[in-house]
C-alpha cells in the first residue's frame, strides 16, 4: 500500500517544490527589479535635489531680469526726452533723475552696451538695415536702440545700422 | 549614477525648444542666450559669417539683415529633399543646417542638466514623409544624437495633455505658429494615435498679427500728429516692440496703453504717442488673419471624413492661440472648450519630453505618485485641528509630532483623526477615534505621546500613538484618506477659503483662552510652591490677577481674557524678579521654576505652526488632548 501512494505523492512534493523554485525565482527578480528602481528614484531625486539648488541660484542672480528688462522703456524715455528739452533748468534736473535710474539699475549689474564705431557682433547687436558708407564694412554707423546687458548676460540687443563698404566687401570675398 | 535622461526636441520651422523630465515634471532647457519675449524659445536660423563663424538661434537671426545670403532660416521646408544650401563656397544639405539647430540644443541641455545628453526624441509635423524623417533622424545623428523614436507634432502635444493614458477619441490639434498653421486630425484609441487628416496653410502666423498691430499705430499716429513715423528708423523700432508688447498683454487685460513720449520730433517741438488699444480694437485688427484660418480648419474635417460634432478634444499649440480672440474662433468653430493648462508654445517639446521619459524607462506604472488632496490631521484642546499632513503632500509619507496631556494625573488621550481645511476641528471631516490608555499619572504637559501619521502608496492611512514614557502604543487604519471624490474636495477647499476670516477668529478664541489656562495653572503653581519665598503683598496682587483672568474666562469675553492674561504674565514676572534677588542658592533652585512660565505660556501660541515636525524635549506641543474618562 505504502508503495502505491509513495510514488504520487513524491512526485507531486517534487512538483510543489518546483512550483516553489519557480516562484521564488520570480519573486527574487521582482525584488531585484524593485530594488534596481527605487535606487534609480534615489538618484534621479538626489540629481533633482542638486539641481534645484543650482537653479535656486540662478534665479536669486537674475530675479531682477524681468523687472528691469520691463524698466528699459523708461530709460529709452528719458533718452529722447532730454534733447528735447529747451529750457536748460529742466535739461539738467531731467538729465539728474535719468542718471539717478541709471545708477540704480548699474548697481543690480545692468550695463549699457557699446556699439557706435565699433564692429558689429551678433552676440551682442542686431542689425536693422545697413548703409553705404566709406566706413569698413561692419562698423556700426548708428544705434537706432540701445543694448543692454545684465551680469554679463545680453537682456536686449542694441539695434544698429552698419556700414556696407562696396568695394571692401569684394576684396574681403576674394581673400 | 541615474540613468541617462532623453530629451525632447520641437525642432520648429521658425522657433525651436528643448524639454525634458525633471523629478517627475516636464521641465523647458532655457536657451544659452536667454530667452525671446514670446516664451523660451529660440528662433531656428543658421548663419555662416565671411569670417568663418557659424551662428545658431538668436545671434543668427540679428545679423540676417547684414548677412542675408548666408544666413538659413525655415531649413525645416527643405528637409527630406535634395535642396543644397551653397553658402562661402561650400555646400549644406538641410540636415546638417538642421543638425546645427540640434547641436546647440544639445549643448544647451548639457549645460542645463550637468550631464552628457546623447538621446532625444524629435518631434516632426503629422504630414512629415519617410524621406522628410529619415533626413530629421539624420540630423540628429550629425548632431550626435540618438533619435529614439520622432512623434509627430500633434501627438506629442496631446501626451502633455495626457490624452494618451484611456479612451477613445477623435482630436483636433490647431498648431498656429509664428508664421505656420497645421491643422491636425487624429483618433486614439487602443493606445495609439492615427492621423486622419492634416490641413494648413505655409504662410499665416502670429507676425502677420504684429504687422497689422504696428501698421494701425503708425497710421493712428499719422492721424493724430500729421507725422509719418515710418521714415524713421529709431521710432519704427520702438514702435514695432511696443506693438508686440501690446498684442501679449492683451491676452490677459481688456485695455492697454502705448505710451511712447518723445517719439518724434518736428519743428513744433516733441511728439509723444499715446494709444489705447482694447483687446476688441485689436481683435478687429487681426481679423484678416484669423479669417484665413477656417478653410484648412474645414479642409482637414472634409478630408477626415468627419463633422465638427465627431471631434472630442480640441488641443491649442502655438504662442498666437494664447489670444483669446483666436481661443474663441476655434471654440466656436468645433463647438466645444479646448483644452487647457498647458502653455501652448511648450506643449510640443513638453510631450516630445514625456515619450522620451517613457522610453528611458522613467516612466513606469509601478509607481504612480499621487497627492493628499486635504489637510490630516487630529484634534488638540479647545477644539483645535492640529495639522500632521498637509494637503498636496506627495505620498507615500510619514510625519510624527509629539503631544502631551492637557490635565494633571491624565491617563488617557484621544486621538481623533480629522480630514479637512478648517482650523477647528469640528469643521472637518472625522476619519475615525482611538484611545491610548494607560498613561502614568503625571503633571500635564509631562507625559511624551507621539503621534504618526503614515499614508502608503494606495492612500491608506496608518495613525500611531505611543507614549514614549512607557513604550505604549494603539494604532488604527484609515483605508478611506484619500478616496473623496473631486467634487467633495473642492468643496471642502472652497468652504475653507469662504470661512477663513471667522475661522481665523475662533481658532484665535480658543488660543487665547488656552493661554490663559496654562498661564493660571502655572501661576498657581508657583504660588503653592514658592509661597515661602514669596512677600504676601506679590503673593496677593498674582491671586488678584488670576482670579480676575478667570473671571474674564468666565465672561467668555476674548479682549479681557487677552488683557487679563497679560497682566498675569507681568506680576507674574515681578514675582519672579523678586525671588531672584534672594539669596544665590535660592535662586539656583528657583530658576528651574521660573522656566516653566514662559514655556507654557509660548507652547501655548505654538500650535499656529502646527504641521511641521518637531524635535522631542524641548518642543512639546502644551495641552493637546481632551481629557478621557475611562470607562
Amino acid at each position: 500500500m505504502t508503495a502505491d501512494h509513495g510514488k504520487p505523492e513524491k512526485t507531486q512534493l517534487a512538483e510543489e517544490t518546483l512550483q516553489l523554485e519557480k516562484e521564488l525565482a520570480e519573486m527574487t527578480t521582482l525584488a531585484e527589479e524593485r530594488l534596481n528602481q527605487l535606487k534609480y528614484l534615489q538618484a534621479e531625486f538626489d540629481n533633482f535635489r542638486k539641481w534645484s539648488e543650482k537653479e535656486k541660484g540662478s534665479v536669486i542672480t537674475l530675479a531682477n531680469e524681468n523687472l528691469i528688462k520691463d524698466l528699459l522703456v523708461i530709460l529709452d524715455d528719458f533718452e529722447q526726452a532730454l534733447p528735447s528739452l529747451e529750457d536748460e533748468k529742466d535739461r539738467e534736473g531731467v538729465g539728474m533723475v535719468y542718471q539717478k535710474m541709471v545708477k540704480i539699475l548699474a548697481r543690480y549689474g545692468l550695463e549699457p552696451i557699446t556699439c557706435m564705431g565699433g564692429k558689429f557682433d551678433p552676440q551682442f547687436h542686431e542689425v536693422l538695415c545697413r548703409k553705404q558708407c566709406s566706413e569698413e564694412s561692419d562698423t556700426i554707423v548708428e544705434e537706432i536702440g540701445k543694448g543692454y546687458r545684465l551680469k554679463s548676460k545680453v537682456i536686449r540687443p542694441s539695434k544698429v545700422m552698419i556700414a556696407e563698404h562696396a568695394s571692401k566687401k569684394e576684396g574681403e570675398e576674394n581673400g | 549614477m541615474g540613468k541617462e535622461k532623453i530629451i525632447g526636441i520641437d525642432l520648429g520651422t521658425s522657433n525651436s525648444e528643448a524639454a525634458v523630465m525633471l523629478g517627475g515634471k516636464p521641465t523647458i532647457i532655457p536657451s544659452a542666450e536667454g530667452a525671446t519675449v514670446a516664451g523660451k524659445m529660440f528662433p531656428s536660423y543658421v548663419a555662416f559669417t565671411a569670417d568663418g563663424q557659424l551662428l545658431v538661434g538668436e545671434p543668427a537671426r540679428r545679423q540676417m539683415v547684414s548677412n542675408p545670403e548666408a544666413t538659413i532660416t525655415a531649413a525645416k521646408r527643405k528637409i527630406g529633399t535634395d535642396h543644397v544650401y551653397h553658402i562661402h563656397n561650400k555646400d549644406y544639405t538641410p540636415q546638417q543646417i538642421s543638425g546645427f539647430l540640434l547641436k546647440k540644443i544639445k549643448r544647451d541641455a548639457e549645460a542645463f542638466l550637468g550631464e552628457t545628453v546623447t538621446k532625444a526624441v524629435i518631434t516632426v509635423p503629422a504630414y512629415f514623409n519617410d524621406n522628410q524623417r529619415t533626413a530629421t533622424k539624420d540630423a540628429g545623428k550629425i548632431a550626435g544624437l540618438d533619435v529614439v523614436r520622432l512623434v509627430n507634432e500633434p501627438t506629442a502635444a496631446s501626451m502633455a495633455y495626457g490624452l494618451d493614458r484611456a479612451g477613445e477619441y477623435k482630436i483636433l490639434v490647431f498648431d498656429l505658429g509664428g508664421g505656420t498653421l497645421d491643422v491636425t486630425i487624429m483618433e486614439f484609441g487602443g493606445g495609439t494615435f492615427t492621423v486622419l487628416a492634416t490641413s494648413g496653410d505655409t504662410h499665416l502666423g502670429g507676425t502677420d498679427m504684429d504687422t497689422l498691430v504696428y501698421e494701425w499705430i503708425a497710421t493712428e499716429f499719422k492721424k493724430l500728429e500729421s507725422v509719418d513715423i515710418r521714415n524713421d528708423k529709431m521710432a519704427v523700432n520702438r514702435v514695432k516692440e511696443a506693438a508686440e508688447k501690446a498684442k501679449i498683454e492683451l491676452s490677459t487685460v481688456l485695455e492697454t496703453e502705448i505710451n511712447l513720449p518723445y517719439v518724434s520730433a518736428t519743428q513744433e517741438g516733441p511728439k509723444h504717442l499715446s494709444l489705447k488699444l482694447t483687446r476688441s480694437k485689436l481683435e478687429q485688427l487681426v481679423e484678416p488673419t484669423i479669417k484665413r484660418c477656417i478653410e484648412p480648419f474645414e479642409q482637414a474635417l472634409k478630408d477626415a471624413k468627419l463633422t465638427k460634432d465627431d471631434i472630442q478634444k480640441v488641443i491649442l499649440v502655438g504662442g498666437p492661440t494664447r489670444m483669446p480672440v483666436v481661443q474663441k474662433f476655434i471654440e466656436d468653430h468645433i463647438g466645444r472648450k479646448a483644452e487647457r493648462g498647458i502653455d501652448p508654445m511648450e506643449c510640443v517639446s513638453i510631450g516630445a519630453a514625456i515619450q522620451g521619459a517613457i522610453l528611458g524607462g522613467d516612466i513606469t506604472d509601478m509607481v504612480l505618485l499621487d497627492v493628499t488632496p486635504l489637510t490630516l490631521g487630529i484634534e488638540t484642546l479647545g477644539g483645535v485641528r492640529t495639522s500632521l499632513i498637509e494637503k498636496n503632500t506627495t505620498i507615500p509619507t510619514k510625519k510624527s509630532q509629539i503631544f502631551t496631556t492637557a490635565a494633571d494625573v491624565q491617563t488617557s488621550v484621544t486621538v481623533h483623526v480629522l480630514q479637512g481645511e478648517r482650523p477647528m476641528a469640528a469643521d472637518n471631516v472625522s476619519l475615525g477615534q482611538f484611545n491610548l490608555v494607560g498613561i502614568p499619572p503625571a503633571p500635564r504637559g509631562i507625559p511624551q505621546i507621539e503621534v504618526s501619521f503614515d499614508i502608503d502608496t494606495s492612500g491608506i492611512l496608518n495613525v500611531s500613538a505611543k507614549d514614549l514614557g512607557t513604550g505604549k502604543e494603539q494604532k488604527m487604519t484609515i483605508t478611506a484618506s484619500t478616496k473623496l471624490s473631486e467634487t467633495d474636495v473642492n468643496k471642502m477647499v472652497n468652504e475653507a477659503e469662504q470661512f477663513e476670516e471667522e475661522d481665523r477668529k475662533r481658532k484665535e478664541e480658543v488660543e487665547v483662552t488656552n493661554t490663559a489656562d496654562s498661564l493660571i495653572y502655572t501661576a498657581e503653581k508657583t504660588l503653592s510652591e514658592l509661597a515661602d519665598k514669596l512677600n504676601p503683598e506679590l503673593t496677593g496682587k498674582v491671586n488678584a490677577a488670576i482670579t480676575a483672568v478667570k473671571a474674564a474666562l468666565e465672561e467668555k469675553n476674548i479682549d479681557k481674557i487677552k488683557s487679563e492674561t497679560e497682566h498675569l504674565q507681568t506680576v507674574l514676572s515681578e514675582a519672579g524678579s523678586a525671588i531672584y534677588q534672594q539669596s544665590a542658592q535660592q535662586q539656583s533652585a528657583q530658576q528651574q521654576e521660573q522656566a516653566a512660565g514662559p514655556q507654557a505660556g509660548s507652547a501655548g501660541s505654538e500650535k499656529e505652526a502646527g504641521g511641521e515636525q518637531r524635535k522631542a524635549d524641548e518642543d512639546v506641543v502644551d495641552a493637546d488632548f481632551e481629557v478621557h474618562d475611562e470607562k
